[in-house]
């Protein structure tokens, strides 16, 4: 038993080092592999469908960061849903509606979730492509331009962006988000990219062909799990649906944005397990609907069926760990990895994206032990939460809270 | 039918993860229980049986009887050596006294030698210095014997007269013979007793036989006083060892027919535990305990182990267990001193 529990995790091991040195290789190396044509006069028209949900004045903010691209302004419109927000979110899209050009304004009845609700905005939408977006997300000024542009090759279906964080530097949480969101996007994907079969195009920045998402929409409105609704993970299941559909999936690393990332560890926590769940699913659809795989690139199968396995055969690893020794994650030698890594990849930021530079890059390391959390606590309480979950995620604490000072300052107005 | 399905199979699924959830979190807190508990718990040992048949317990027995052996054979050659010496002491004694006679009677014939010498050389003088006025006599006896002659012819004197005459005279010269006969054989004498004779001589070779006799014995002594000496401090040494190692544990299960419960105790704790405190084997760990016997013996010497809890290197030193509760050994920790939670 613990002889195939350790090959496990040799295998385990070696398909994530595969990746690593793999994208190293084609990101250095190799970078005809990884690339794909870009067309800037192509500018077709473009949709930005933005839900919302008690994201408050920075909804505007991320309006206003759309509208001032370098994109054609009549090329590009902001459809903006507001999903039954309790904070004065609708009112700062009105205001942005009357500021800039091409915002329509339309809101919920009532709150329906994240993944209804952009499938709404499209409703709207009558250009080439579409750009999902996230309500607290900025934009880059050519952002718009290096999505359009991708899209030169008729075979790519959906393009997506390199995602920073906003707050980088707001707390130790996001300083290590900032991390592991570089490793991810400019390490991680580029051998995604070399198949064009990214497995999950960030939903922050997430712009596909609007006539693949209507064609898939019926799809992506039934998805269930065993006949719960499930709308988690909505990215990861549209990017994974529109590679099975033929069409091709990629990052354009040009194109930046900057998301604001959770601040504390229990938002960080309940934001990845709400990740984590959405990848157990995908997992499990992935090997319900192999044979429609076979017929992709063998790298398909790498990305949606073996990455997300060393997640679930990590789990070996650190329960073999405890049984060996409690204390073996207090290995010197894992630390000094992480703080190298950790350095390592902050003078990389520092080089080529400045402004998500790492303030004390070494005290991130101690966030080195999160994958054993990751593993131990979210990949088993996502195992076993298959049918839970929330729609707007973090927001969902907010609209709570939100509602109890609503109630409060009821309660005290009445009083007096 | 597909909703039925999946209503069922999503009631399964609930009931199979609240189980395991649980199961997870019990399993979690349990461990994060045992962790905090045994991180400040100071009172723990962890019990081990120890066979005579164990690998240490051969190899120190072994060590044990060559260390005896030698003991042993030590012990031999200093008590030979210690006899050895005392019979040469001995004999020392005698051939000192021996020597001490040989001097007193060397000196004391010396003396009497010098003292005669002298004597006979006087007695010498004396002697020749009779013999000289003898010798003038003699002339007178010639011209004696010639007047007798003359007178036996003259018919003075009677041949009978003139015979005893003569016969005198010639004793007179017989005796003068004799006289200077006697003055040589003095002078002998004299001369034999002022100066070393072969007598002497002798006496003194065996005075130097007999003083390079006691040299070597005196040699011999040291040599034998040195090695009883260096046998001495051999020996201590080994029975310091031995008596170290008699407060090994390993010595004490290697003196037993039977294997000893024996438990390690980390440094960390050694406060908790002393001899003839009582000893406690707890269910779930350290939750419900009950007192399964007391310590017997507390060894000095550092032995290295294995945490039991953390699976982490530890110094400390080993204890005897007098258990009543034989099959407590099986614990993975027993407690020292009181229960660890009072329960």
């Amino acid at each position: 038993m613990l002889a195939l529990a350790n090959l496990f995790v040799m295998l385990s091991i070696l398909v994530l080092v595969i990746r690593y040195i793999w994208g190293a290789l084609l990101k250095w190396h190799h970078k005809g592999l990884h690339g794909f044509p870009k067309d800037y006069d192509l500018q077709p028209t473009v949709s930005v469908l933005l839900p919302n949900y008690n994201e408050g004045p920075a909804v505007y903010e991320t309006i206003k960061s759309i509208r001032e691209s370098d994109y054609p302004t009549d090329k590009l419109e902001v459809i903006c849903i507001d999903d039954g927000s309790v904070d004065d979110s609708y009112q700062w899209m009105i205001r942005a509606s009357r500021d800039f050009p091409n915002i329509q304004v339309h809101r919920n009845a009532e709150n329906i979730g994240k993944n209804k609700t952009v499938l709404r905005a499209l409703q709207f939408s009558k250009a080439d492509i579409v750009v999902c977006i996230d309500s607290d997300t900025v934009f880059k000024k050519d952002c718009i331009r290096e999505l359009a542009a991708s899209f030169a090759d008729p075979t790519i279906g959906a393009v997506g962006g390199a995602v920073g964080l906003r707050n980088a530097n707001e707390s130790i949480v996001t300083k290590f988000q900032t991390i592991q969101y570089y490793i991810s996007f400019y390490l991680g994907k580029i051998p995604e990219n070399w198949t064009r079969t990214v497995g999950c195009i960030s939903g922050c920045l997430f712009a596909v062909r609007r006539q693949i998402m209507v064609d898939l929409e019926p799809k992506l409105e039934a998805r269930h799990w065993f006949g719960i609704p499930t709308s988690e993970g909505e990215d990861r299941h549209f990017s994974h649906q529109i590679v099975l559909a033929g069409w091709g999936t990629v990052i354009n690393l040009d194109a930046e944005c900057h998301t604001t990332a959770p601040a504390t560890l229990q938002q960080y926590f309940k934001q990845q397990l709400r990740w984590r769940r959405s990848a157990i699913r995908d997992l499990f659809w992935t090997m319900r609907t192999i044979p429609e795989h076979t017929k992709l690139h063998w790298n398909a199968l790498y990305v949606f069926l073996l990455l997300p396995l060393t997640s679930l055969l990590a789990l070996f690893r650190i329960v073999l760990g405890f049984l060996e020794s409690p204390l073996w994650w207090t290995d010197a030698r894992l630390l000094i990895l992480y703080m190298v890594t950790v350095l390592v990849v902050n003078q990389a930021i520092k080089k080529h994206n400045p402004e998500q530079t790492v303030t004390n890059p070494v005290t991130v390391s101690v966030f080195g032990v999160w994958w054993i959390v990751n593993t131990l606590f979210l990949t088993v309480l996502a195992c076993f939460t298959l049918d839970g979950g929330s729609d707007w995620g973090t927001r969902d604490k907010k609209v709570v809270e939100e509602a109890m000072i609503g109630a409060r300052l009821e309660t005290a107005v009445s009083g007096d | 039918m597909r909703k039925l399905f999946y209503k069922s199979y999503v009631n399964v699924y609930r009931v199979t993860a609240m189980m395991a959830l649980y199961g997870m979190f019990a399993a979690i807190t349990g461990y994060a229980a045992l962790m905090g508990f045994y991180s400040v718990n100071k009172s723990w040992v962890a019990p081990l049986l120890i066979s005579p048949s164990n690998d240490k317990i051969l190899s120190l027995t072994a060590q044990m009887v060559a260390s005896q052996q030698t003991l042993d054979s030590l012990n031999l050659s200093t008590k030979s050596l210690r006899e050895a010496r005392a019979e040469m002491v001995q004999r020392r004694g005698v051939l000192q006294n021996l020597n001490q006679q040989l001097e007193t009677a060397a000196a004391q014939q010396k003396s009497a030698n010098i003292s005669s010498g002298q004597e006979l050389s006087r007695l010498a003088l004396q002697k020749h210095a009779d013999l000289r006025s003898t010798q003038a006599m003699l002339s007178e006896i010639d011209q004696s014997e010639s007047e007798v002659e003359r007178n036996l012819k003259a018919g003075l004197i009677t041949r009978s007269e003139a015979l005893a005459q003569k016969t005198t005279l010639a004793q007179f010269k017989n005796a003068y013979t004799d006289a200077q006969v006697s003055e040589v054989v003095l002078k002998d004498s004299a001369r034999q007793k002022m100066s070393t004779d072969l007598s002497v001589v002798d006496t003194m070779s065996k005075a130097v036989e007999l003083r390079s006799e006691l040299a070597q014995l005196d040699l011999n002594i040291k040599t034998g006083d040195d090695q009883i000496s260096n046998n001495t401090v051999q020996i201590a040494n080994i029975q310091k060892a031995i008596r170290a190692t008699q407060d090994n544990p390993y010595f004490v299960v290697a003196q037993s027919t039977t294997p000893v419960e024996m438990a390690f105790m980390p440094f960390d704790n050694q406060n908790a535990v002393s001899v003839d405190a009582p000893v406690y084997d707890c269910t779930l760990s350290f939750v419900w305990c009950r007192k399964v016997g007391s310590v017997s013996r507390n060894f000095s010497e550092e032995e290295r182990a294995t945490n039991p809890i953390f699976k982490t290197d530890i110094r400390g030193t080993f204890i005897q267990l007098d258990l009543t509760d034989h099959e407590a050994v099986k614990s993975k920790t027993l407690f020292v001193g009181r229960k660890p939670l009072l329960l």
